[in-house]
C-alpha cells in the first residue's frame, strides 16, 4: 500500500469518525429534548402517563392538549380524530374525580373505557355518576378492581360497580382479570431520577430522529393504500370469536366475585360495556348481538345484580356512543352509560 | 457472545484488536498470536464457561490424534487412527446433538420408554467437530506437516470464524497466521474490516430481525393448526427466505469483517445465492465452506460422480442427508436435506438431457428468458424448502405447505396470528407494510451487489460483463467521506436496533 493509499484510508477512518459523532450528537440533542418536555413526543395521554408521569416525579402528571395517532396507531394523515383532553390524576396516577374525598362509598372499577380514553376529567364515566349522584365515586379504571380495594380511600367502600367490556367477558380474558392478586397495593414509583435512569427506562423510538423519521414513513405509506383503496372507512371494530366456554366460564368468574364482595358486606353491580361491533358492525351474528343480554339473564339468575347497558346503548346509538376510528366509548357514551347506572341505583 | 452484542463491539473486539497489535508492534509475535487464542477461549467461554473444557478437549484429543497420524506410518495403522478420531468427533456430536433425537425416535418407534435428560447443544459444536475431521483427513493424506499446539488451537478457535464458521481448511488459515504481514497494523484492514463488519451488522440487525416480525407469527400459527390464510403463508415463507440470507449474510459478513482486522481472510461462504440459475449453482453459493465440506469428505469418497450415473445421485442424496441432519436434530431437517438431495439429482438428469442436446440456449433471448425462468424456478423450489426446514415440526411444515397451495385456505374463519383482534393491524401488517418490505428485501437479494463484491473481495471477472463490472466499480467501497457517511448511518441503525432486543443468529443453533 503506497503512502499516498494509506492517506486516504486514514481520512476515510477520520470520517467515519466525525460522521458517527455527528449522529451521536443529533441524538443526544433529541433525547436532552425528550427530557425537557416529554410531552412534545406523545400524542395519547396513557402513553405519556405510562411512560413518563407514572415514573418519574420530575414530570408533571398532567396531559392537556391534543391526543390523536401514535405508535400503537399505523396512520398518519387518515384514521385520525384529533381531540383536545386535559387529564389529571392523583399521585397513584388514578384518573382525578368529581368529588375528592379520602372515603368513597362507590367505586367504578374497569380498563380503559373507565379511565377515559380520549375523555377529559369531566367525561369519564365515573366523574358524570358521581355527578349524577351527587356521592363521591371513584375511578378504578387504572389498576384493576383487586388493586384499587387495597387504597385506603377504599376501605369503606359500600358499591362496587365492575364494568367489562364485553369482548372481555367473551374472551375468557376477564376470568384471567378475575384472579385475586397475592401482591399488596404497589403504589406508583415516581421518584425524582437522574437523566441516566430516564435513558435506561425511555425506548429509543420515542425520540431518536431515525426511528421518529422511520414510524412517518410507514405511516405515510399506510395512507397511501388508504388512498389508493379508494379512501378511508370505518373500519375500526373488534372481531372476536366466542367460544361457549368463555360464556360459562366468565359467568363462574364473576358468580365467585360476587359471593366474595357481598359476604364482605358490599354491593356488588356487574355491568358489560357494548362493544362497538355489537351495535354498528353490519354483519354481526345474532349470537354476538344478543350476548349481553343472555349474560345479563344468566346472571340474574344466579342472583347478581346486573345492569343491562345494551338496551340504552341501542336506544342512543344515532347519537354517537363511540370515538370515530377507536373502539373506546366517548363522553356520550359514558353518559348513557353512566345515567343508566345511575337509574338503576336509585330506582 | 454474540457479534451483535454491545460487549463484543464496544469491548472484546476493540480490547483484542489493541492487545494483538501492541504486542505485534512490541516484537512479541508469538504472543500476540497466544493473546488471539485466549481472546477466542473467553469469547466461546462468555456463553456458558462449562464447555471451555469441551472445546479445549476436542482440540486436545484432535492434536493428540493428529499428532499420532504424522508419526506413524503404516497406512494400516494410520487408517485405523483416523477412524479413532473420526469416531471421536462423531460420537461427540452425535451426542450433544442427536441423543435427545435418537431417544425420542426409539420409545416412538418400539414404544419403549428410554428417558434421557435434555441435553443442551454447545455452541458451535458443529462446526469446530466438522472443522477437526477435515484436518485429521488432510494429516492422513501426508497434506499437513507437524506444527505447534498454539498454532493448532488458533485454526480451531480463531474467534471470527468460530460459532456458524466458515468451515475453513486448514492450508487457508495456518499459512496467513505465519505471514509476517499480519502482525503490522494496517489502516486498509482497519477500514475494509469496519466497512465489512458494519455491513453486516445492518443487515443483521435492521434487515434480517425486522423481516423476522412477519415470519414467527405465522409459523407458530401453522404449528397450532390455526388459519393460516393462502397469503400470509405465502408471505411468512418469503419473509422467512429473507430473513435467512440476511441473517446468515450478515453474520458472514461480520465474521469476514472481524477477520479482517487482524488482517485475516476468511474464504468467501456467501455469494448472492439467490442470483443461481438452478440447484447445483445455488450450493455452490450458499455457505460455500459448508457445501466444499461435504463435497471433498462425504461425497467424494462415496465414489462422486465416478462410478456411474445411478451411484452419483445415490452419492447425492445420501450428502444431502448428511447436511440436512448436520443442521439440527429434527426429521424437518432430514426431510429439508433429501428435499435438496431430490432437487440436485433432478437437476443433473435436466442437464445431461437438455445441455447435451444443445437446445434452449440458442439465442440472445431465448438466453435470457432461460435465465430468468431458471432463477424464479430455483427460487420458487428453495423457498418450498425453506418452509420445511424453519417449520418446528413435519405437521407444521405439511400445514404451511398444504396452505400455500390453497387447499386449507378458509378466510372465513380468518384467525390472527398475533393475538390480537384487530382486522386492519393484521392487515396493515401484511399487506400494506409487510410486502413492499419483503419486496425490497428481495429486490436487494436479486439484483444488488453482495458486500464481498462491493469491498471487492470477490472480482467476479468470469462471472461479470463489462459492463457489469464497471457499474460495479462505481459503487465499489472507496475510502471516502461518502462511504464514511454511509457507513456510520448503516452503524447507527443497526445501533438503535441492537437497543431494543439484541437477537441470536439463525446459523448458531446449528
Amino acid at each position: 500500500m503506497s503512502h499516498q493509499q494509506a492517506k486516504s484510508y486514514w481520512r476515510f477512518i477520520k470520517s467515519l469518525l466525525i460522521a458517527l459523532v455527528a449522529l451521536l450528537v443529533v441524538n443526544v440533542l433529541f433525547f436532552l429534548a425528550y427530557c425537557y418536555e416529554p410531552r412534545w413526543f406523545y400524542h395519547r395521554p396513557w402513553e405519556y402517563f405510562g411512560q413518563v408521569a407514572y415514573r418519574f416525579e420530575r414530570y408533571p402528571a398532567i396531559w392537556e392538549g391534543e391526543q390523536k395517532a401514535d405508535l400503537s396507531r399505523p396512520y398518519w394523515f387518515f384514521y385520525q380524530s384529533p381531540r383536545y383532553t386535559r387529564v389529571t390524576t392523583d399521585s397513584d396516577g388514578n384518573r382525578s374525580n368529581y368529588m375528592e374525598t379520602d372515603r368513597y362509598p362507590i367505586v367504578v372499577s374497569g380498563d380503559s373505557n373507565i379511565w377515559g380514553s380520549r375523555m377529559s376529567d369531566d367525561e369519564t364515566l365515573p366523574w358524570q355518576l358521581s355527578k349524577l349522584l351527587n356521592r363521591p365515586v371513584y375511578n378504578g379504571g387504572r389498576s384493576g378492581l383487586y388493586n384499587s380495594l387495597k387504597k385506603d380511600e377504599l376501605q369503606n367502600v359500600e358499591i362496587i360497580i365492575d364494568m367489562r367490556t364485553e369482548r372481555a367477558v367473551m374472551r375468557g380474558v376477564f376470568n384471567n382479570q378475575g384472579k385475586n392478586p397475592k401482591a399488596d397495593y404497589a403504589p406508583l414509583a415516581r421518584h425524582d431520577k437522574q437523566l441516566i435512569e430516564l435513558f435506561d427506562h425511555i425506548p429509543y423510538q420515542r425520540y431518536a430522529p431515525i426511528e421518529l423519521a422511520w414510524r412517518m414513513i410507514k405511516r405515510l405509506t399506510a395512507d397511501l393504500y388508504v388512498v389508493l383503496s379508494g379512501g378511508p372507512q370505518d373500519y375500526l371494530y373488534f372481531k372476536f370469536k366466542r367460544k361457549p366456554e368463555h360464556f360459562t366460564q366468565a359467568v363462574k368468574a364473576i358468580h365467585q366475585r360476587h359471593k366474595e364482595f357481598t359476604a364482605a358486606g358490599k354491593r356488588y353491580i356487574f355491568v358489560a360495556i357494548p362493544s362497538k361491533q355489537t351495535l354498528h358492525h353490519p354483519d354481526v351474528d345474532a349470537l354476538t348481538r344478543n350476548h349481553i343480554h343472555r349474560l345479563t339473564k344468566a346472571l340474574q339468575q344466579k342472583g347478581i345484580e346486573t345492569v343491562n347497558l345494551l338496551i340504552a346503548f341501542e336506544a342512543h346509538k344515532a347519537q354517537g356512543l363511540f370515538h370515530p376510528y377507536d373502539t373506546h366509548i366517548n363522553a356520550n357514551g359514558s353518559l348513557i352509560a353512566a345515567s343508566t347506572i345511575h337509574q338503576y341505583l336509585t330506582k | 457472545m454474540l457479534f451483535n452484542s454491545f460487549e463484543y463491539i464496544v469491548f472484546f473486539l476493540p480490547t483484542a484488536c489493541l492487545v494483538f497489535f501492541i504486542l505485534s508492534h512490541k516484537g512479541y509475535a508469538q504472543l500476540a498470536l497466544t493473546s488471539l487464542i485466549v481472546a477466542s477461549l473467553f469469547f466461546y467461554g462468555w456463553w456458558n464457561p462449562l464447555y471451555l473444557i469441551l472445546i479445549v478437549g476436542s482440540m486436545l484429543f484432535n492434536y493428540g490424534v493428529g499428532y499420532l497420524l504424522l508419526t506413524h506410518d503404516h497406512s494400516r495403522q494410520k487408517r485405523f487412527i483416523l477412524v479413532i478420531g473420526i469416531i471421536g468427533n462423531l460420537g461427540l456430536l452425535g451426542y450433544f446433538k442427536y441423543a435427545n433425537f435418537f431417544v425420542n425416535n426409539v420409545n416412538l418407534l418400539f414404544e419403549t420408554s428410554f428417558h434421557l435428560e435434555k441435553i443442551i447443544l454447545p455452541l458451535a459444536i458443529s462446526f469446530f467437530s466438522f472443522q477437526q475431521i477435515a484436518y485429521l483427513v488432510d494429516v492422513h493424506k501426508g497434506l499437513i506437516q507437524k506444527q505447534p499446539f498454539t498454532s493448532y488451537c488458533l485454526f480451531v478457535c480463531f474467534f471470527p470464524q468460530l460459532i456458524a464458521g466458515p468451515i475453513v481448511h486448514h492450508s487457508e488459515m495456518m499459512p496467513q497466521f505465519q505471514k509476517p504481514h499480519i502482525f503490522k497494523f494496517n489502516v486498509e484492514n482497519l477500514s475494509i474490516g469496519i466497512a465489512l463488519f458494519s455491513m453486516g451488522l445492518f443487515k443483521k440487525v435492521v434487515l434480517a430481525d425486522n423481516i423476522a416480525f412477519y415470519v414467527s407469527p405465522v409459523f407458530l400459527a401453522a404449528e397450532h393448526q390455526t388459519n393460516v390464510n393462502i397469503y400470509t403463508a405465502w408471505s411468512a415463507a418469503l419473509a422467512y427466505t429473507c430473513q435467512l440470507y440476511f441473517d446468515f449474510s450478515g453474520y458472514t459478513d461480520m465474521a469476514m469483517g472481524a477477520a479482517r482486522l487482524f488482517g485475516i481472510n476468511l474464504p468467501i461462504n456467501f455469494n448472492s445465492p439467490y442470483k443461481s440459475n438452478n440447484i447445483i449453482e445455488f450450493w455452490r453459493r450458499w455457505h460455500m465452506t459448508l457445501s466444499r465440506f461435504l463435497k471433498d469428505y462425504v461425497y467424494v469418497p462415496l465414489g462422486g460422480n465416478r462410478k456411474g450415473h445411478v451411484r452419483r445421485f445415490v452419492n447425492l442424496l445420501i450428502t444431502m442427508l448428511l447436511g440436512g441432519i448436520w443442521h439440527g436434530a429434527g426429521w424437518t431437517f432430514v426431510i429439508w436435506g433429501l428435499m435438496h438431495g431430490v432437487y440436485l439429482v433432478v437437476n443433473h438428469l435436466w442437464q445431461m438431457i437438455f445441455n447435451s442436446a444443445g437446445a434452449l440456449q440458442s439465442s440472445t433471448l431465448s438466453k435470457y428468458c432461460y435465465g430468468i425462468s431458471a432463477r424464479l424456478l430455483t427460487f420458487f423450489f428453495l423457498v418450498i424448502a425453506w418452509v420445511v426446514f424453519r417449520a418446528h415440526s413435519l405437521t407444521g411444515a405439511k400445514y404451511m405447505l398444504l396452505t400455500m397451495f390453497g387447499f386449507n385456505d378458509d378466510p372465513k374463519q380468518f384467525h390472527n396470528p398475533f393475538g390480537s383482534d384487530l382486522e386492519h393491524y393484521y392487515h396493515l401488517a401484511f399487506n400494506i407494510l409487510g410486502l413492499p418490505y419483503i419486496g425490497i428485501l428481495l429486490l436487494i437479494m436479486f439484483f444488488a451487489p453482495n458486500s464481498m463484491q462491493i469491498v471487492g473481495i470477490l472480482q467476479d471477472k468470469n462471472h461479470l460483463s463489462y459492463d457489469q463490472r464497471a457499474k460495479l466499480s462505481r459503487i465499489r467501497f472507496q475510502p471516502s467521506a461518502v462511504w464514511a457517511v454511509v457507513i456510520s448511518l448503516m452503524v447507527v441503525l443497526a445501533w438503535q436496533g441492537m437497543l431494543g432486543k439484541v437477537s441470536e443468529f439463525l446459523y448458531f443453533q446449528f
